[in-house]
């Protein structure tokens, strides 16, 4: 089923609904595990929110148009940059997401497609946090901060992946070799024992 | 890339780092650390899925349905305009035989000439063919 303005766009930038429909017929077990461990991470001090609110509706948005999948994004990234950006507009504050086609994201694809790294959805100006969000957020990160206080390099290395630093980066920054850069990466994983897991209230 | 303006984006960079190590986390060691809630959670994703799907073929059905009654009732607007009586349709028939030769088949508008039997089902397809076209002259003509 295509909406009205899409037989335009056949054969064009955007997938249609059926072929969204297509790609999530051929998910396969370990997609749903991935998608579900995706939509935990983002979920995760959203106090009344859960994971399996943000999947249903990052699925929806994709089923309804309301999100494009450009052709040649893998489409599990493109569901990640959703459940991402469905975060970001939760904690915005903003009631109803405005359409955000996926090319607005910036993407550094390898043949890997676990190795597609989501860029960066920068809001609208518009779109600043409460000052309650903003506060709930920092008690996440001071909490996050106070489990490694005995661990600076570690929180230093997630730090700057949050700020969106390459592994090589980091790696040239901290002196790492590459198993001690994985090693962070694991110490990292950890950390979201100490976040709260949404849901709730 | 441009650094955190506040401290959601600071959060959601941090979720960033936990999923980038998340995706390139083998398999089997997540499974190990999940145990069960890992099947739990397969399942949880499945049915979210299967419910935008089984919602979008819905909405197809119906749709497809909606677009057979338009054609339905196109085609019967179209065929409401033909004579009912096999004799009155005959009589068109030959009206247009005689003023508009040329939106007939030749072979028919010749062995029509010739005196040949022509069906009443091959007239009725005639007919209808060119009222799905909009070439059927209007009654007088």
């Amino acid at each position: 089923m295509n909406k009205p303005d899409e037989p335009d766009d056949l054969g064009g930038n955007h997938a249609t609904i059926d072929e969204v429909a297509d790609a999530l017929r051929a998910l396969t077990d370990v997609d749903y595990r991935n998608l579900m461990r995706s939509a935990r991470i983002r979920a995760y001090g959203m106090t009344g929110q859960t994971a399996e609110d943000l999947l249903h509706t990052a699925i929806g948005r994709l089923m309804a148009g309301q999100r494009k999948w450009k052709r040649g994004v893998p489409f599990l990234a493109v569901i990640r940059g959703t459940l991402r950006s469905l975060a970001m507009d939760w904690w915005r504050g903003v009631e109803t997401a405005k359409v955000l086609p996926e090319a607005d994201l910036a993407f550094q694809a390898d043949e890997d497609e676990d190795d597609v790294q989501l860029g960066v959805i920068d809001r609208a100006a518009d779109a600043y946090p409460d000052a309650e969000q903003q506060l709930i957020a920092r008690q996440e990160l001071e909490a996050v901060k106070a489990a490694f206080q005995d661990d600076k390099m570690t929180w230093e290395i997630a730090l700057a992946l949050a700020n969106g630093d390459s592994p090589e980066t980091i790696r040239y920054a901290y002196d790492l070799t590459e198993t001690q850069y994985d090693s962070a990466l694991k110490r990292i994983w950890r950390l979201k024992r100490t976040l709260s897991p949404g849901g709730g209230k | 890339m441009t650094h955190p303006r506040d401290e959601v984006e600071r959060l959601q960079r941090l979720l960033d780092a936990i999923e980038e190590v998340a995706l390139r986390t083998p398999e089997e060691e997540l499974l190990a650390e999940e145990g069960p809630q890992a099947k739990r959670d397969e399942d949880i994703a499945r049915s979210i899925v299967a419910d935008h799907l089984r919602a979008h073929g819905l909405r197809k059905r119906e749709e497809a349905k909606r677009g057979m009654e338009q054609a339905r009732a196109a085609r019967a607007a179209t065929l409401g305009r033909l004579p009912a009586a096999p004799a009155a349709r005959r009589a068109l028939f030959e009206r247009i035989v005689a003023n508009q030769p040329a939106l007939v088949p030749q072979g028919l508008t010749m062995a029509f000439r010739d005196g040949k039997e022509i069906t009443d089902a091959e007239i009725g397809s005639i007919l209808e063919a060119l009222a799905k076209v909009g070439a059927l002259p209007k009654d007088g003509e």
